[in-house]
């Protein structure tokens, strides 16, 4: 199978020429993964209100300007892209700007709900790149199975989802196959169909949703163990 | 989310790790992730994910493959994986070298990676020690940070350990002896490595383990490498991995040591002290569990040195051993290499000490035992009962060596009992003693007496058990090698090998875009000609060290390849070169230290041997490869642990070249390796100072630089024997022979300051005792035969005479015992027994008026008789007191001129002393040469001189008495032996040279 174009790769073959795809690509991606950005500010030190403030205000550079002034061909990957250039954002960010953006309240992305995920982090010793590394890990898998969750509740099978969703560690439900058939008044042969469907999916929706993070298809397998590694540190 | 909130103790089935409070849908992420890339099997319908690897856990498909050609590299295969990169044995294509080439994996692409991995780059060259692996350089290759390292030939410990299984356990206390010495480098440069274990220890050629992979090293120095304690999170293997490593707590050195013993284990028995499936568990297992002892898993391992592996584990850091100086100091004698068999006169001495203490205690014992026997009449007698006491002996033997490895005796002279294997070990030990005692009991059981043999007999009889005695076999006796153990010293010098300070990372700020570089390097300095062309001193950037760059003219051959691969101490490490039309250098290590030349001279022995023996192994190894090779004292350099390394091109003319032996043509003239040695040796000893180096230094020395030098080979030889000779006299050994003289100069202090007195008194009391017998005999013949005498005129002064006696005398007068004596038997006093017997019976009573009244009848004859008395003595035979004075100056003259005829006997015979020269040690003059006999015994008569004086004023028997007085005898003697007492101290305290050492011009030093 080809390697499609994906979002990522989109933005980087724009490479900062205004092109409105890539920039609609690109402003998607955010919507997706601005709330390790925040926990990465949060954890640097900043108060709820400058992270905010400033999340926008870089995504807004980025989105906007299509200011890649951080990016670089070698770096294809959108996770170590937004990272570096944050850091390089930031370094740039003085006071004044701080209180000029301060109530100009543009929402390039709906900062939802940000401190009140901030507050339930583990108060560990991550520095703020571990904990962007292990946010956006979970950021993905997060999305993952919301968006597996809304597929099977648009077809009816929310029960069946929650039934399901642990098989996708692997291993057989708890208390057998039967018992889920007997609980879902199904048979044993269309779980055991179902778990698999529900794993493959979830395969096939993980690589497309890396995918769409890495320039190039050979660095899916790499950004996944990078994934898992972050998430085991 | 709240489903996983409600169940916070919830743990993941997958991994067994508690579930966060945000893990999506009540899932382990990492899991799903993990369960996202396998490949699914089942429903007919497989597919693969399209992910290479199956357990996407493990790192990926190695970055090259073999036969590749990389950069300036072909790859020969993968030798293994570390915490960020993989090692290849690489083949350098310009110069065909082989070496370790150390990869960033490619999974780390971040800069933060890259900087870690060439910060263990620079950690890592910044030590320079035979004991860890060194690193040649560092380079990018395909935008891939590498670093190329020495290829040690021998794998790592835990290939080893897998291929051969667990290590004999001295030679894996040789083998972590060595990692602590590399580790020791490490942290005097102020690296705490922190992942020490099997698969990091590298073996080389000869087998020396050399500590590798610091990809996790921290700098414990703050200023130059950047390290993050407090938020790092775990990294490490954690088998291997100290407690508060594990909880991420701020570590120290004791970290590292806890790492060793945990390698140490491993080495002994195979397995890693503590494991668990997983990491959750094992972290809880290492805080709370103690690990098996390894002598559980193998019971040949010492059980000492279990003990120190044991104590390296130990949960807190505070009870493991403090520094490695300290755990090597306990593993040392466990290490196959530092086992020396003790001399046979040592042994000896051992032996006596050994049979004086148990004889002493069994004839104690036995007599009680028979005295116990005579009051409950028992038939037990003394000779039936001595002859089970050679039955004690042998247990005293069998139980100490077996429980504590050596007898009081042997622990005196600092010698054990050691088997190759500690298998059946109580057994190896009762064969030994029994064997030992095997011709004591044939001789009993032949003689047919129940006696015990005497030391000298025990002696003649035990001294064929060493007929097999050879310096080969470590002067084992039939007893040892039908046992199979052997005794060697217990205490062996340490040899600490001072560290080189950490090498300083170079200011990268000379290097800017207009310094001259010559390939990697930066050129910094010019150091001057060295004959074959220019040496530079240049910066390598990346890995922030200097380099020395050997500028060559055009048409110098290359290095030879056996040259480049030469990874000695005793030599430089080369570490690149390159021939071209416009290029002619090699670079090679600059190790931190001064030319030898340069170098000032020390009176320190240690340091001395340190110079002398790195120099001569050097030699001896380029002797084999090249046996014409001349040197020149300019080819020297001294580094800064004091070692010596030959360099490969004489270092740039010195301005100056002092030293008292050394003309200036010294410095230029070519020398085969023993006259360096000897020119080495001339210009490092320091004149006019004190002796201080062992008389066999002192020999070699001399020999050395005498017109028939020793060949190379027993130089080294020599050398390396007296690595293990104490650089000074013992206090313990000096005090020994010391301790034998006490006993006569104890026992004169006794004569003089008790049994004289006590004489002197008693002989008073006997004195006036016969004075006033021979008062009362007077008075009886007055009373006796009135006629023959004019004293007692009239009736009333003999009746008063009589009352007066009958009063005063009335125990001899009924005394039978009196009677009987000697003196009343004598002619004059014959019949005055009845006048006596008359009186007592006339008189039984006599009352204080009536001995009033009659003392004053006779009260002349009284004053005449106390007048008389004054002058009696003189008529008084002397005999007793004679004979008292006579036991008493032999007891205490005759042991201590018997010991000064012994011991001027003994330093005749060997200058010093015999049981000084058993033990060891050699009396030496001002030059360090062994003083001849006039001097030998003229010092030993000094120190005796105090006991001579004293047996001057106690009198020698039969060579006719010099006799003073008591009081004088007791001053004069307890004073000479205060003196001794005080000498002996002194000894102790200085014990290269007592007071009669001063006098005499003569220091102790060991042989």
């Amino acid at each position: 199978m080809p390697f499609e174009t994906t979002r990522w790769s989109l933005v980087l073959a724009a490479a900062g020429n205004d092109s409105q795809a890539a920039r609609v690509a690109l402003s998607s991606l955010c919507q997706s993964y601005w709330y390790p950005l925040y926990a990465y500010l949060r954890r640097r030190g900043l108060d709820p209100e400058d992270a905010r403030d400033l999340t926008q205000g870089f995504l807004a550079s980025l989105i906007e300007r299509q200011d890649f002034a951080g990016l670089r061909q070698d770096r294809g990957r959108f996770r170590a892209f937004l990272l570096a250039s944050l850091k390089h954002y930031l370094s740039n960010w003085s006071a004044r700007e701080r209180t000029q953006k301060r109530g100009g309240d543009r929402q390039i992305v709906p900062l939802e709900n940000a401190e009140g995920q901030y507050v339930v982090e583990p108060a560990d010793h991550a520095t703020p790149e571990t904990l962007f590394e292990r946010r956006w890990a979970l950021t993905v898998v997060e999305r993952l199975l919301a968006d597996l969750r809304a597929e099977w509740s648009a077809d009816g099978r929310a029960a069946e989802f929650d039934e399901l969703k642990a098989c996708l560690l692997g291993h057989a439900p708890a208390g057998g196959y039967a018992a889920v058939a007997a609980r879902l008044e199904t048979t044993e042969g269309a779980v055991k169909a179902a778990v698999h469907r529900l794993r493959r999916r979830f395969q096939s929706l993980l690589r497309q949703r890396v995918a769409e993070t890495v320039a190039d298809e050979q660095d899916v397998d790499d950004e996944i163990r990078h994934l898992i590694q972050a998430l085991s540190a | 989310m709240s489903e996983a909130v409600t169940h916070l103790s919830r743990r993941c089935p997958r991994c067994g790790r508690p579930l966060p409070p945000d893990a999506p849908e009540g899932l382990c992420a990492s899991c799903l992730l993990a369960a996202g890339v396998e490949t699914l099997t089942g429903s007919g319908d497989a597919t693969s994910t399209g992910v290479a690897s199956a357990d996407p856990l493990r790192p990926g498909a190695p970055r090259l493959v073999d036969g590749q050609v990389w950069g300036p590299y072909r790859i020969i295969r993968l030798l293994g994986r570390g915490g960020m990169g993989e090692v290849y044995e690489a083949e350098q294509l310009e110069t065909g070298r082989r070496l370790a080439l150390k990869v960033l994996r490619s999974t780390l692409r971040g800069d933060d990676d890259r900087a870690r991995f060439l910060r263990e780059g620079q950690l890592a060259a910044s030590i320079s020690h035979p004991h860890t692996v060194y690193i040649f350089g560092s380079e990018e290759v395909d935008g891939a940070p590498a670093i190329t390292m020495e290829l040690l030939s021998g794998g790592t410990l835990k290939d080893r350990v897998a291929a051969e299984g667990a290590m004999p356990p001295a030679a894996a206390a040789s083998a972590v002896l060595d990692i602590i010495g590399g580790l020791d480098a490490a942290q005097a440069a102020g690296i705490l490595h922190r992942d020490i274990k099997p698969s990091n220890c590298f073996v080389d050629e000869e087998g020396a383990v050399k500590v590798g992979d610091f990809g996790l090293s921290i700098s414990t120095l703050t200023r130059d490498v950047r390290h993050d304690l407090a938020t790092a999170g775990f990294e490490g293997t954690p088998q291997f991995a100290a407690p508060e490593q594990l909880r991420g707590e701020p570590l120290d050195v004791r970290a590292d040591i806890y790492a060793v013993g945990g390698t140490l284990y491993y080495l002994l028995t195979g397995r890693p002290p503590l494991d668990a499936p997983d990491f959750r568990a094992l972290v809880s297992k290492v805080a709370t569990e103690t690990p098996a002892s390894p002598r559980e898993l193998r019971h040949d391992i010492p059980r000492g040195l279990a003990a120190v592996v044991l104590r390296c584990l130990a949960k807190t850091p505070a009870h493991r051993p403090q520094s490695y100086a300290a755990l090597a100091d306990l593993l040392r004698p466990y290490a196959s290499a530092h086992e020396i068999p003790a001399p046979i006169g040592t042994r000896l001495l051992a032996w006596i000490a050994d049979s004086l203490m148990v004889s002493s205690v069994t004839w104690l014992l036995m007599s009680s035992a028979w005295m116990a026997g005579l009051t409950i009449g028992s038939t037990v007698t003394l000779h039936r009962l001595s002859a089970w006491s050679w039955l004690a002996s042998a247990i005293y033997f069998f139980v100490l060596e077996g429980g504590w490895g050596a007898s009081l005796g042997k622990r005196l002279m600092g010698v054990r009992v050691t088997s190759e294997t500690e298998t059946r070990w109580w057994l190896r030990v009762f064969l030994r003693t029994a064997v030992f005692y095997a011709p004591t009991l044939i001789f009993m059981l032949m003689s047919g007496r129940h006696v015990q043999p005497d030391v000298v007999l025990s002696l003649l009889l035990t001294i064929p058990l060493f007929a097999t005695a050879r310096r080969g076999n470590g002067w084992a006796g039939v007893h040892e090698l039908s046992s199979r153990t052997r005794v060697v010293q217990r205490n062996v010098v340490r040899s600490v090998m001072p560290i080189a300070p950490k090498t300083p990372l170079v200011d990268p700020a000379p290097v800017s875009a207009l310094s001259r570089r010559v390939g990697p390097y930066v050129v910094h300095t010019m150091v001057g000609e060295t004959g074959g062309g220019r040496l530079f001193v240049g910066i390598d950037p990346i890995l922030r060290r200097h380099v020395w760059i050997h500028d060559v003219p055009a048409g110098t051959p290359p290095v030879e390849a056996a040259r480049r691969d030469i990874a000695r101490p005793g030599r430089l490490y080369w570490l690149a070169g390159r021939r071209s039309a416009t290029e002619n250098w090699d670079a090679f290590e600059a190790p931190r230290g001064e030319p030898f030349l340069a170098a000032p001279p020390s009176s320190d022995w240690r340091e001395m041997h340190r110079a002398l023996s790195s120099l001569a192994i050097e030699l001896e190894a380029s002797a084999r490869e090249d046996r014409n090779t001349r040197f020149t004292l300019a080819h020297v350099w001294r580094r800064a642990d004091g070692q010596l390394v030959r360099l490969d091109f004489p270092w740039p003319a010195p301005s100056t070249v002092e030293g008292p032996a050394l003309t200036a043509s010294d410095a230029s003239r070519t020398l085969t390796s023993v006259e360096l040695l000897a020119a080495v040796s001339r210009r490092l000893a320091a004149p006019g100072v004190e002796p201080a180096a062992p008389l066999s230094a002192t020999r070699l020395l001399n020999r050395l630089s005498s017109g028939a030098p020793p060949a190379l080979a027993d130089v080294t030889t020599e050398l390396a024997r007296l690595a293990s000779v104490p650089d000074r006299a013992s206090r313990v050994r000096r005090a020994l022979p010391m301790l034998l003289a006490a006993v006569p100069v104890g026992a004169l202090f006794l004569v003089v300051t008790v049994m004289l007195p006590t004489i002197a008194r008693s002989l008073q009391g006997e004195n006036s005792e016969i004075r006033s017998t021979q008062t009362f005999l007077r008075w009886m013949a007055w009373i006796t035969d009135p006629q023959a005498n004019a004293e007692l005129k009239t009736q009333e002064q003999r009746t008063a005479a009589e009352q007066y006696v009958a009063a005063h005398f009335r125990s001899q007068l009924t005394s039978e015992e009196f009677w009987n004596t000697q003196l009343p038997q004598i002619e004059p006093f014959l019949g005055m027994r009845r006048t006596a017997a008359e009186l007592a019976a006339r008189y039984p009573i006599v009352s204080p008026d009536d001995l009033a009244r009659a003392s004053a009848i006779v009260a002349p004859q009284i004053q005449e008789l106390a007048a008389q008395r004054a002058n009696m003595g003189v008529s008084v035979p002397a005999g007793g007191e004679a004979l008292r004075g006579f036991v008493a100056s032999g007891f205490s003259s005759i042991p201590v001129l018997l010991s000064i005829v012994c011991g001027l006997m003994s330093v005749l015979a060997a200058p010093g002393g015999l049981i000084t020269r058993a033990l060891g040690q050699a009396v030496v003059r001002r030059d360090g040469r062994e003083i001849g006999r006039a001097r030998s015994a003229i010092r030993f008569l000094i120190a005796w001189s105090p006991a001579l004086v004293c047996i001057a004023c106690v009198g020698v028997p039969m060579v006719g008495t010099p006799r003073v007085s008591p009081n004088v005898a007791f001053v004069v003697g307890s004073l000479a032996c205060l003196v001794m007492a005080a000498g002996a101290v002194w000894t102790i305290a200085n014990p290269a040279r007592g007071p009669h050492d001063r006098i005499a011009g003569t220091w102790v030093v060991p042989r």
